[in-house]
């Protein structure tokens, strides 16, 4: 098995990285540029979706890119570096379970012109049968048309109108929209369990994947920050205090990139045992997504304490991912319960 | 006494310590110094000695794991003659070749070790289901790390098989040290829940015990093949190109 990108991968990554680096540098999070509320990246879609990156893993005949979950796996490594909002999985899963069985709405959704917020329980969820009730919160759906929920049972795609008492709240990560909303018996126009098929593996990886740009984005600010800023006429990088917190973060970001990429090749050859190894993966890459974020704001002192460099966007950004579809407590149970797959 | 290069023989006077398995061994990898005037890691020549060479003598060294357990030793050298045949590489160049068969000692030796550690944890899950019952374990603290622990040695795995797609293309170089330096330090937190898992009973050291020496020997695994410390040095300087 190999887990280096092979070039054909790599020429995706580069162009991925090459149009965010244009379009959404780090710094639009600043201040100064965006201000701190919202979604500064809204006007990305319509761009993602002329670069064929909202159906980059729909397969052809339901009009994506028809590429595997090891290319989908790499583009979403690259949104966790740039931090692009999250609303990009409601996109992605969403055109996933949409091109199955309507083709005119995974058709929308992948040209970037209906947008698909997100859906994550506040508490447990009732669902038999496809029938849904319980309280959510709505993230980037202010503009969206259609609702992608995502439990830890189960992945779901509604229409907005299907939620009721739709109200806004302020979020810890402020760059993006958050409100709460009530699902009385809703009835989603598709939806999968977690015991059948291979979404929810896909949404794991794929949120796992956006964790490791998220701790490999953290570690590298740290490293350039600590090869500049000097203390007692040295950089502090040559503290080994410091060093070694750098090198904690490279191991933390490795160990992440290196099970995504494992989970995404058994996942993109449909095997049994993608869905132990897409778990596996979001729960490492979280973990060292919190770690990296939270390190990396130690590694600046002051000026990572403001909203003046990115340092804190990190760690409120890996918050934010880790309780969609249910926090680590809740993978970390499910995945004990599981079978192993060695 | 004469040292260094005697016509097509090496002559080694000295000591080495914290040399493992010195006693069962037939073979031995030395690296001594065959040019005293060159700088620290230049001068260096590796070398393959035969234990069974006149001359060597050695210190047998008792370890934390459990009483009388005997695993390094102290050698000594004592007019020691080698064949110059015996070296590796070029003379006074041995610290490249050591280099080279320590990026395998760190990076892809670990192998089989990684497998064997996955097995350790799903033992380690059997065990903690009988005795905290399946359901439970997944709201328990003990369900909880040992999820952690499981994904962690999954993630091991892939590991391996990145440095093994690197090696296809180059010996293994400083990256090795991530693995290496995360994979020790995991084989101590797996070990180390064991003895949550039996509890009071882990004070006790049995004939056939499967847990325990186990348990202390990872203490070895940060300081052996290089500390945890200097492969961190390693990373943060090597890797990530952080000022000495
Ligand atoms: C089980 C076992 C088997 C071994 N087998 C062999 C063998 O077969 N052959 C062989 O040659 N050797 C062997 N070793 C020796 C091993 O390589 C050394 O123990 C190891 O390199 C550390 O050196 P030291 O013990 O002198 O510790 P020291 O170097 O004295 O270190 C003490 C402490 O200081 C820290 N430290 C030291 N230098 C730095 C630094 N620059 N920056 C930050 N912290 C630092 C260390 O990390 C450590 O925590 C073995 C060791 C063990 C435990």
């Amino acid at each position: 098995m190999n887990l280096l990108p092979t070039e054909e991968q790599q020429q995706i990554v580069d162009m991925v990285r090459g149009f965010l680096a244009a379009s959404a540098p780090l710094e639009r999070l600043r201040p100064d540029k965006f201000g701190q509320i919202g979604n500064p990246d809204a006007a990305l879609w319509p761009k993602m979706a002329e670069l064929g990156i909202l159906g980059l893993g729909v397969p052809e005949d339901g009009g994506g890119l028809g590429l595997s979950a090891v290319e989908e796996a790499l583009t979403y490594i690259e949104f966790g570096r740039a931090l692009v909002s999250v609303g990009v999985l409601g996109a992605t899963l969403g055109a996933h379970l949409a091109a199955r069985t309507m083709p005119d709405i995974a058709a929308a959704i992948m040209a970037g012109t209906s947008a698909v917020g997100l859906a994550t329980p506040r508490g447990a969820v009732a669902g038999d049968d496809g029938i849904f009730s319980s309280e959510f919160h709505l993230i980037e759906a202010n503009e969206a048309d259609f609702i992608l929920l995502l439990s830890s049972d189960a992945i779901a795609l509604f229409r907005r109108e299907e939620f009721s008492r739709q109200s806004e709240r302020l979020s810890m990560d402020s760059h993006m929209r958050l409100m709460r909303a009530t699902l009385e018996n809703g009835k989603p126009l598709s939806w999968s369990s977690v015991k059948d098929g291979i979404d929810h593996a896909r949404a794991n990886l794929l949120i796992a994947a956006y964790a490791t740009g998220v701790a490999e984005a953290a570690l590298a600010g740290a490293v350039d920050y600590a090869k500049v800023r000097e203390q007692f006429g040295k950089p502090i990088g040559s503290f080994q205090a410091i060093k070694h917190k750098c090198a904690d973060m490279a191991i933390a970001a490795e160990v992440a990139s290196c099970q995504v990429a494992f989970a995404s090749v058994t996942l993109s050859k449909n095997s049994d045992e993608s869905r132990f190894h897409a778990l596996a993966s979001r729960i490492v890459a979280v973990d060292s997504a919190l770690k990296n974020g939270a390190t990396g704001i130690q590694v600046h002192g002051a000026i990572g304490f403001t909203a003046e460099v990115e340092a804190h966007l990190f760690v409120k950004r890996a918050h934010l991912i880790d309780f969609i579809g249910g926090d680590q407590r809740v993978q970390k149970g499910q995945f004990i319960g599981a079978d192993a797959v060695i | 006494m004469p040292r260094g290069i005697v016509g097509d023989e090496l002559v080694v006077n000295g000591s080495k310590i914290w040399t493992s398995s010195a006693h069962l061994a037939d073979w031995q990898e030395l690296l001594v110094r065959t040019d005293p005037a060159a700088p620290k890691h230049k001068g260096i020549s590796w070398v393959i000695c035969d234990m069974q060479t006149p001359g060597i003598e050695l210190r047998p060294i008792l370890i934390m794991t459990a009483p009388g357990h005997h695993h390094f030793n102290q050698v000594f050298y004592t007019d020691v003659r080698i064949p110059l045949s015996n070296v590796v590489g070029e003379v006074n160049d041995g610290w490249n070749v050591a280099m080279s068969t320590l990026g395998f000692e760190r990076g892809t030796a670990g192998m089989l070790e990684n497998i064997r550690y996955g097995a350790v944890v799903e033992r380690l899950v059997d065990m903690a289901r009988q005795r905290l019952g399946a359901s439970a374990l997944e709201n328990d603290d003990i369900g909880q790390r040992l999820a952690q622990l499981r994904a962690e040695v999954t993630a091991v795995r892939a590991m391996t098989y990145r440095i093994a797609s690197r090696a296809a293309i180059a010996p293994p170089g400083s990256e090795a040290s991530l693995a290496r330096a995360f994979f020790s330090q995991l084989q101590q937190r797996i070990r180390r829940i064991a003895l949550d898992i039996i509890g009071p009973d882990s004070i006790e050291l049995p004939e056939d015990d499967p847990w325990i020496r186990p348990y202390l020997r990872t203490y070895s695994n940060t300081i052996a093949a290089g500390t945890s410390e200097i492969q961190r040095n390693i990373i943060g300087e090597r890797v990530l190109g952080l000022p000495r």
